[in-house]
C-alpha cells in the first residue's frame, strides 16, 4: 500500500514537475473564472437580490464559487491534461515500462486533479479573506478538506470519461451537457429548494451537489442533514470512482 | 535459465491472432533479433515481454519469473526503447532522464550523475536544457535509449531502433549498442533491417503470420539457405526470356525480384557462362541476410 502511494506520488510529481514552470498561465486560467463570476455575478445581481437566507448574495454564493473553482480546474486537467497524455503523447506508455502500473498512473492522475482543484479553491478563500467575505476561520480544515476529498471523486470522475472520450471534439459536449448544468443546478447561485425535488435529486448522483452543501454548511451553518449525507457519498464514490477509472483507462490503452 | 523463456507463447486480438504459439529462449548476455515484415508479430512479442500486453495462451518468463504475476519487479530490470515516440515532450532532455529516474525510485544524486553519464555516451550533453521539439529525430531516439539506460537495466527490448532515421544517425546508435553489448546487457532488437540484423544480432528468429518460421545465428542461417554466394544480375527489358533460359541451364537456384534475378551458391565459374547474356550489371558478392529474407518473402512471407 506504502509502495502503491509512493508511485502514485512520482506520477503526481511529474505533472507537478511540468506545472511548475508554466504554473503563472495555469493558474490565471483556473482562478480568473470563478473570480470574474463572484464578483460579476455576486456584485452585480447582489443589488438586485439583496439577501438570501439571511446573508448578502456574494457570501450566499461564496462556498459554492470554492467548489466551482475546484471543479473547473480538476475536470480540466483530467480531461484534456490527462487526455494529451494518454493518447497524443503516450505519456502513460512510456511510463508502463517502468515499475509504475496503470492503476499508479491513474491514482496519481487523480491526486493531481484534485491537487489542481484545491489549488484554485484555495486562491479563491485568500480572495474571499481578502474582501472580508469569510469570516468562518475555526472551519478552515474541513472546508480544504472537503475540496480535496471533491477534487478526488470529480477528478475520477472526469478521467472515466475521459477515458471513453473518442477525441478533443467530445469534451465540448462534456463541458456543455455536463459540467454546465453541474454550475446551474447544484446550488450554487441559488438555493436548490427553487428547483423540483425529482430534477435536483438527479444532481445528487455526482459530486458536484454534496460538495456545495459540505461547503455551505462549513461557512453559514444550517441544517446537517444533507452535508453528512453529501460526506457519506464522497468516501463511498471516491474508492468506487479510483477503482473504475483505473478499469476503463485499462481498457483504453490494453486492448 | 534463459533470460526470457517463451513456450506455445500467443496474442489474439478479437479474431486475429498475432502471435502464434511462438518459442525461444534468449541467453544471459545475448543479443536477439525478431526480423519480419510489418504485421509479423514483432512488436507484439516484445510488448507481451515488457508486460504491456497480457499474453492470451502460453508460457512467458523473464528471468525466470511470470510477467503478467511480477511486473514490477521484473520491470525494474528493463529497458525499453519503443517504436512510437513516448519521451515525455512536456520535459526537457535532461529532465526526461530525471523523472524517469524517478519513477524507478532512484536517488536524486545517483540519478543525476547517471543521467550526465549517459547524455556523454550519446552525445547529447550540449542539449540537456533542450526541449524535445528543438532536437532531431535522430536525437530523441538516442535519448530514448539513454532514458532507457537510465535504471541499469539487465534487459533491453528494442523496437526497430533505427526506423526512419538517416544512415549517419543509425550508424551512431548501432555503435552505441555494440558498446552495450560489449557490457553484456541482454538485448531484444525487432527490426527489418537486415544489415541491422547482421551487425548487431548473435540470434534472429525470423517471423511471419505470428509464426517463427527459422531460427539461429545469422550467418548460418544464410549459409543453410542461400549459399555462401550470390550473384546479383540486372536484365534489361530486351531478350529477358533468352536470359532467363541461359541462367536456368546453370542449374543453380536463383530467384526473380522485380528485374533483377539472384543466383544462390553463385560460383565464380558461373560468371564464365553469364558473358553476352543481354544484362545492365552483375555483381558477384557475399550472401547477406537481405538474400534469405528475399528468398522467404517469394515464398511464404506476405506483406
Amino acid at each position: 500500500m506504502q509502495k502503491r502511494l509512493l508511485r502514485a506520488f512520482r506520477m503526481w510529481q511529474r505533472n507537478y514537475d511540468v506545472f511548475k514552470s508554466v504554473y503563472l498561465a495555469s493558474i490565471v486560467g483556473n482562478i480568473g473564472e470563478p473570480i470574474l463570476y463572484l464578483f460579476g455575478i455576486g456584485v452585480g445581481l447582489g443589488v438586485l437580490v439583496k439577501e438570501v437566507n439571511g446573508i448578502s448574495y456574494v457570501q450566499f454564493i461564496a462556498p459554492g464559487m470554492m467548489a466551482a473553482a475546484a471543479m473547473n480546474a480538476a475536470a480540466f486537467e483530467c480531461t484534456f491534461g490527462a487526455y494529451t497524455r494518454m493518447m497524443e503523447q503516450k505519456v502513460y506508455e512510456g511510463i508502463l515500462a517502468t515499475p509504475l502500473s496503470i492503476d499508479d498512473i491513474v491514482l496519481g492522475e487523480i491526486l493531481w486533479g484534485a491537487t489542481k482543484g484545491l489549488i484554485s479553491s484555495g486562491i479563491l478563500l485568500v480572495i474571499l479573506v481578502a474582501f472580508g467575505l469569510f469570516d468562518a476561520y475555526a472551519e478552515i480544515p474541513l472546508i480544504l478538506l472537503n475540496m480535496a476529498a471533491f477534487g478526488i471523486a470529480m477528478s475520477a470522475l472526469t478521467l472515466t470519461i475521459t477515458a471513453l472520450t473518442p477525441g478533443y471534439e467530445f469534451f465540448n459536449y462534456f463541458f456543455t451537457l455536463f459540467l454546465t448544468p453541474m454550475l446551474l443546478f447544484t446550488g450554487i447561485y441559488f438555493p436548490a429548494e427553487q428547483l423540483p425535488k425529482w430534477f435536483y435529486s438527479i444532481f445528487l448522483a455526482f459530486p458536484t451537489a454534496h460538495a456545495v452543501n459540505i461547503n455551505r454548511y462549513l461557512f453559514h451553518g444550517g441544517s446537517a442533514t444533507m452535508p453528512l449525507w453529501g460526506a457519506l457519498f464522497m468516501a463511498v464514490s471516491i474508492p468506487c470512482g479510483i477503482w473504475l477509472a483505473s478499469r476503463m483507462v485499462r481498457r483504453r490503452l490494453i486492448p | 535459465m534463459g533470460v526470457v523463456e517463451a513456450r506455445q507463447l500467443e496474442r489474439d486480438f478479437g479474431a486475429f491472432r498475432a502471435v502464434d504459439g511462438i518459442a525461444f529462449n534468449i541467453e544471459e548476455g545475448e543479443c536477439y533479433g525478431f526480423l519480419g515484415p510489418n504485421g509479423a508479430g514483432k512488436t507484439t512479442t516484445v510488448r507481451m515481454i515488457q508486460g504491456l500486453l497480457p499474453r492470451t495462451g502460453g508460457d512467458l518468463t523473464v528471468f525466470g519469473k511470470d510477467i503478467d504475476r511480477e511486473p514490477v519487479s521484473i520491470k525494474a530490470d528493463l529497458g525499453v526503447v519503443s517504436q512510437e515516440n513516448n519521451l515525455d515532450r512536456d520535459l526537457t532532455v535532461r529532465q526526461n532522464l530525471l523523472t524517469y529516474a524517478r519513477y524507478f525510485d532512484i536517488e536524486p544524486e545517483v540519478a543525476q550523475s547517471r543521467a550526465d553519464e549517459l547524455l556523454k555516451f550519446l552525445h547529447l550533453d550540449g542539449k540537456k536544457g533542450d526541449k524535445l521539439s528543438a532536437i532531431s529525430g535522430g536525437m530523441q531516439r538516442r535519448l530514448a535509449i539513454a532514458r532507457a539506460l537510465i535504471n541499469g537495466p539487465r534487459l533491453m527490448l528494442l523496437d526497430e531502433p533505427t526506423t526512419g532515421l538517416d544512415p549517419q544517425a543509425r550508424h551512431m546508435i548501432w555503435a552505441r549498442l555494440r558498446s552495450l553489448k560489449k557490457q553484456k546487457i541482454t538485448m531484444i532488437l525487432t527490426t527489418h533491417y537486415m544489415e541491422e540484423a547482421e551487425r548487431l544480432c548473435d540470434r534472429v528468429a525470423i517471423m511471419n503470420g505470428g509464426k517463427i518460421l527459422m531460427e539461429g545465428k545469422p550467418s548460418e542461417l544464410v549459409k543453410d539457405v542461400i549459399g555462401e554466394e550470390v550473384i546479383e544480375l540486372n536484365l534489361g527489358d530486351e531478350n529477358r526470356q533468352a536470359a532467363l533460359n541461359r541462367v536456368r541451364a546453370l542449374g543453380a537456384a536463383y530467384e526473380m525480384h522485380g528485374d533483377t534475378v539472384y543466383i544462390y551458391n553463385g560460383r565464380h565459374e558461373m560468371l564464365s557462362a553469364l558473358v553476352g547474356i543481354g544484362h545492365r550489371s552483375v555483381l558477384h558478392r557475399k550472401a547477406t541476410l537481405e538474400d534469405l529474407f528475399l528468398k522467404l518473402a517469394g515464398r511464404t512471407l506476405v506483406d
